[in-house]
Order: C-alpha cells, then sequence, then structure tokens
C-alpha cells in the first residue's frame, strides 16, 4: 500500500479533504485485539465513536481505493440511518466507478438505503435487475435474488 | 506532485479530529515488519 496506492495523487488527495487517517500496528495492543485484526493490509471504516461500519483486507490497487472507501462512507451512514448522505456516496460509486469491484455492494445497498427510507420495496426489485443485468457474476446479485420475486 | 497522507498515530486523537470536522476516520492496521 506504501509503495503503490497511497503515494497515488488522487487517493491521496480524496483521503486528505475527506477522511481522517489513523495509522495502527497490527500489533498494537489493545486495539489491535479489539478489532480483531488478524491479517493486513487491514482497513476499516470509523464513525466519530470509533465504530466500524465497512473493512477491506489485503491489498487494494490505487484504483479500487476511492471505491472501496466512498462504499465504507455510504455504508457508515446507512448504518447511522442517514439514508440521503448514504445514498449520495453509492452513487458515485455506481456512476464514476462501473469496473470496481465494491461497485455491486453499492447497488445492493443503495436500493436497500432508498427502500428504508421509503418504505418502498421497488428499489429492491430494481436492485435485483441492475445487479442480474450488469454484474450477473457477483455475489451481490446473489444476494438479491429474493427480490426478483417483489411485484 | 502528490502530497503526503498525513497519518494520525492516536486513536482517541483522530476520533476527536473527526467529530470536530464532521468526517469519518480510516484506520489503516500496517504490519510493521
Amino acid at each position: 500500500m506504501d509503495a503503490v496506492t497511497y503515494p497515488d495523487e488522487d487517493v491521496t488527495n480524496f483521503i486528505q479533504e475527506h477522511l481522517i487517517p489513523l495509522r495502527i500496528r497490527s500489533n498494537q495492543k489493545p486495539l489491535a485485539d479489539d478489532f480483531k485484526v488478524t491479517w493486513t493490509p487491514c482497513l476499516i471504516a470509523l464513525d466519530n465513536e470509533g465504530k466500524e461500519h465497512h473493512r477491506s483486507v489485503g491489498f487494494l490497487p490505487p484504483e479500487e481505493m476511492i471505491p472501496m472507501l466512498l462504499l465504507g462512507m455510504g455504508k457508515t451512514r446507512f448504518d447511522l440511518e442517514d439514508y440521503d448522505r448514504a445514498m449520495t456516496y453509492f452513487d458515485r460509486v455506481i456512476d464514476a466507478y462501473t469496473q470496481s469491484g465494491s461497485t455491486p455492494e453499492a447497488i445492493f445497498f443503495r436500493g436497500v438505503a432508498q427502500y428504508k427510507k421509503s418504505g418502498d420495496p421497488g428499489p429492491l426489485k430494481g436492485v435485483y435487475d441492475t445487479l442480474n443485468d450488469k454484474y450477473p457474476d457477483s455475489e451481490w446479485a446473489k444476494r438479491a435474488q429474493p427480490y426478483r420475486l417483489i411485484g | 506532485m502528490a502530497g503526503k497522507i498525513e497519518w494520525i498515530e492516536d486513536f482517541n486523537e483522530a476520533l476527536a479530529k473527526a467529530r470536530e470536522g464532521g468526517k469519518l476516520v480510516l484506520l489503516d492496521f500496517f504490519n510493521p515488519e
């Protein structure tokens, strides 16, 4: 990460502008145990109370880093029931990073956030349709399978 | 020329800055070896 991803200008600028970057050694007690860190790199999105909302384990190339961070920011807002802001982050992943491994999950949670905000199950069917059409081999297409039954 | 990420190394300091700036925290556990 230090050799390839963090020196990338877009990655650096994104992190500096949008996040508070915190770096902890993987053997630092008690934090490493508290977060059950067993492998590195291990990147975790935290809210301002220190609660975890998204985790990525293993190397990420520069082109995957920003969509993963946006997904984590969206999932944090989703967990905090701030659905409008969550959808804004998910939309940025969906619109700007169509080839990213984070995009199918962003589509999934974008639909769930819309459903939780409105109570209308229609967006869940939209999640199934979109994932089945554009990312049929993703695990998130499988997770959305029950939504195909929504009328 | 890209800048450098200004990492914080103290957990509580990072949370305080997150509250102050209305931001979230990116926590990177790294292998020091």
